[in-house]
């Protein structure tokens, strides 16, 4: 997850993520993707781990699984033949065809810590969960709530 | 394959006139020699502009380099480098963008690109992925920098980044910028000379890789360097050059009202918490760098309501507010935000509007010169007006647009004495009588007046208490000169501090683990040294010397009146002299065979002796038009 508050624009987590993953350096590689839209818009946008994700159901030859274990969207490189289709699907653009193995690449989250987090200069990345954003926003509203309407600590 | 990591090994040859392309293999003894951006730039362009060529001509060359980090994690290196012939000054100009198009030249099969002759009409070029299209800008005549980027991105599917000019550039303003994303490359005129080209905009798209030697030692590298900039740079991080405002002030060395005084009044109301409490809305960076000085301001409420501007930094802030004796930072805001626009240097501009301003009140333009603006310092109105008459090239902005020096030529009455300009290029925010290193730094800069081309000397010297001392600044200058062209050729930006919070050590790893090259520190300063000489020699050969190497009437002759820099005059002469004999350069400051020969460069001391310079080296007799 972004926080867009945070995200400073700075590609770090692109060039980290190859860096990684591919042993060079070339964003268009990366797992996560920066989107800017304008002078102060801007986050980056990786696999968004989806419950019901419809990369899965659109791959014709069943190469996609998802972990039961990391929630992760596993590629069988063996039954994966580039198709695209997967890449078709994904609401968020965060699935790319391998340039030279042609075959889908999808964030793997780095074995659980991932490599965009530890760049990022700004603390913009977090891996979280649904729970876990929802109890964040829940603390805070009532947070909020506390301290304006009863002023209390 | 290239010799060396990080390079993609090859350049690509532009000729406008002919719409023909060519790609040419990176000469791998220069890029050694000259590693890359500034300092590559500077040994091709001394190769392919020979003396006295028109810089808006055909024959002059517009350079883009990038370095061997550029496209990598390199911290800050995101950059390329604008090398040519600057129609403002008529001498070598580097002029530096930050944004993303660096990178994606590289990721595109590019180190660099070298734009020859003038297309017929008014054209753009996407590169894509070592696919070269020249395409019909008439659609894109007059539009602005953001306009200009976002028509073309749309046609390439929203990819790419886009260096463009704006409306400045297309009417050769000689103080247009190039723009890339909301980066500049500001200085000198480039805008110009790419105008003079009929050449809109330069495309980029890549999909390649940039692969390094040894990336796991450079990324260990990378950590070092980011966890010194978490403690060191903390300050910087979160206000980013906006705090110089009240340090400079304080030392009574914020030039203000065209270099009349040191110290300015509203000076608190520019400070950098005001700033970031009441029109800050965001910190960002240009790729690759985790500093993000650049803060996004905007203004709510008054005649410039919805004005977002990226920035302003330092320079821009003082160009527009203390220069032109202006106290509403809604208004800088707003004139900065036109310059990025319209395709602008800030500083070039709000000098030469403070200069007017000046001679405005002195009555030696009057107010039917000024199309009836009342140009008074302080008058911001005034002040934006004159920004889109220069960018449009009417009513008193023609005379300004081509520069101080030039105004300064045409009104004459003795303006010429508080012209604040080197060589042509209108100097910076830092008052050199209350800091002499910078004067130095003004005076012998290759480009001319500049207060970062040779090094920023301005807070070691404040902090080690000796800035009005002229004594010992020879050798400081040429100390930051050699880490700062380093840094400029590496292409990583300045305000990562080589040789201070990144050690040239630290520069020396980062540079070795992506070559594989074994350079040691002393050949590093070696490094900065040689492309000193080269950018100088290209200046030699154009019939520069010492009398060049000057500073304003004003700031040789006339004290500041009050403040704490009162009193302080800069005696250039003496550290000239400490500075050439440090350089090892003759007394008249022409780099001599010995020095050039001990730095690799033989052939351009060879250049020089059968150049128009051999003349002047033996004779000391030097009158060139266009350099005077």
């Amino acid at each position: 997850m972004t926080d867009p508050t945070k995200c400073s624009g700075c590609l770090i987590c692109e060039y980290a993520c190859s860096e990684i993953k591919e042993k060079s350096y070339n964003p268009k590689k990366s797992r996560i993707r920066l989107v800017r839209l304008g002078l102060t818009s801007q986050m980056a946008v990786a696999c968004q781990l989806c419950e019901d994700a419809p990369c899965i159901i659109a791959c014709p030859r069943d190469a996609l699984k998802k972990s039961e274990a990391t929630s992760v969207i596993m590629v069988d490189e063996r039954k994966c033949n580039g198709c695209g289709w997967c890449v078709l699907a994904c609401n968020f653009g965060s699935i790319t065809i391998h340039d030279k193995k042609k075959t889908a690449v999808i964030c793997d989250l780095c074995q659980g810590d991932p490599e965009c987090i530890k760049a990022c200069p700004e603390g913009a990345l977090e891996l979280t969960t649904e729970e876990g954003v929802a109890q964040r926003a829940r603390t805070g509203s009532v947070k909020k709530i506390l301290t304006d309407r009863v002023g209390g600590n | 394959m290239f010799a060396y990591g990080g390079y993609v090994g090859k350049i690509l040859n532009i000729d406008l006139g002919k719409k023909k392309f060519r790609e040419e293999d990176l000469n791998s003894d220069w890029s050694r020699k000259f590693i890359g951006g500034r300092g590559l730039g500077a040994r091709m362009l001394f190769d392919v502009v020979e003396r006295g060529v028109d810089p808006m001509s055909p024959e002059n060359k517009l350079i883009f380099l990038t370095g061997p980090l550029t496209g990598t994690r390199g911290t800050g290196s995101s950059r390329f480098a604008v090398v040519t012939k600057s129609p403002l000054t008529g001498i070598y100009l580097e002029s530096i963008c930050g944004g993303n198009l660096g990178s994606e030249l590289k990721f595109a099969g590019y180190d660099g690109i070298v734009i020859g002759g003038r297309a017929e009409k008014p054209v753009y070029i996407t590169i894509w992925d070592g696919e070269v299209k020249f395409e019909d800008a008439s659609h894109l005549a007059g539009l602005t920098t953001h306009q200009t980027q976002e028509m073309i991105k749309d046609k390439l599917g929203g990819m790419g980044e886009v260096a463009c000019i704006g409306p400045a550039g297309e009417r050769l303003v000689k103080v247009a910028s190039i723009l890339n994303d909301k980066t500049r490359a500001a200085r000198g005129g480039s805008g110009a000379v790419m105008g003079s080209k009929n050449l809109k905009a330069v495309a980029v798209i890549g999909s390649g890789d940039v692969i390094v030697r040894d990336i796991d030692a450079f990324k260990s590298i990378l950590g070092d360097i980011y966890s010194t900039f978490k403690t060191k740079r903390k300050n910087f991080r979160a206000f980013g050059t906006l705090g110089v405002v009240e340090h400079n002030n304080s030392f009574g060395m914020l030039p203000t009202r065209n270099y009349q005084q040191g110290v300015f009044e509203a000076a608190e109301d520019f400070s950098a918490e005001h700033i970031m409490g009441k029109f800050v809305e965001k910190s960002v960076s240009c790729g690759g760098c985790p500093l993000a000085c650049i803060k996004v301001t905007s203004v709510k409420g008054g005649p410039y309501e919805e004005t977002t501007s990226r920035g302003p930094q330092y320079e821009t802030i003082w160009a527009f507010g203390p220069q032109c004796g202006n106290t509403s930072f809604e208004a800088v805001i707003y004139a900065h935000t036109l310059c990025d626009e319209f395709g602008l240097d800030t500083i070039s501009v709000g000098n030469t509007i403070g200069f007017a301003m000046e001679c405005y009140e002195k009555g030696l333009l009057n107010k039917e010169q000024t199309g009836g603006i009342e140009l008074k310092f302080g008058n911001y109105e005034g002040m934006i007006d004159l920004v889109k008459q220069i960018a449009s090239r009417q009513g008193l902005g023609n005379m300004l647009a081509d520069g101080v020096k030039a105004a300064s030529k045409h009104i004459s009455q003795g303006s010429e004495k508080f012209a604040m300009h080197v060589k042509g290029l209108e100097i910076a925010g830092y008052d050199p009588r209350g800091v002499k290193g910078m004067g130095l730094g003004y005076a012998a800069s290759n480009r001319g007046g500049c207060h970062h081309s040779l090094g920023r000397t301005a807070a070691t010297e404040m902090s080690s208490g000796n800035r009005f001392e002229e004594k010992g600044k020879g050798a400081l200058v040429k100390e930051y000169a050699e880490a700062r062209i380093l840094s400029d050729s590496l292409m990583v930006c300045t305000f990562h501090h080589f040789g201070e919070e990144v050690p040239i050590e630290l520069a020396m790893k980062m540079l070795n683990t992506v070559t594989g090259i074994d350079y040691k520190i002393a050949e590093l300063k070696t490094v900065g040294d040689r492309i000193n000489c080269v950018e100088r020699a290209f200046n030699v050969r154009e019939g520069l010397s010492r009398k060049h190497d000057t500073l304003p009437y004003r700031l040789l002759k006339e004290p500041l009146a009050s403040g704490p820099s009162a009193g302080h005059v800069v005696n250039l002469d003496i550290m000239l002299d400490e500075y050439y004999d440090a350089m090892g350069w003759s007394k008249d400051g022409i780099p001599t065979r010995q020095v050039l020969e001990r730095l690799g460069c033989a052939d351009i001391a060879s250049e020089l002796e059968n150049s128009y310079a051999k003349k002047m080296m033996h004779h000391n007799d030097c009158n060139v038009k266009s350099a005077d």
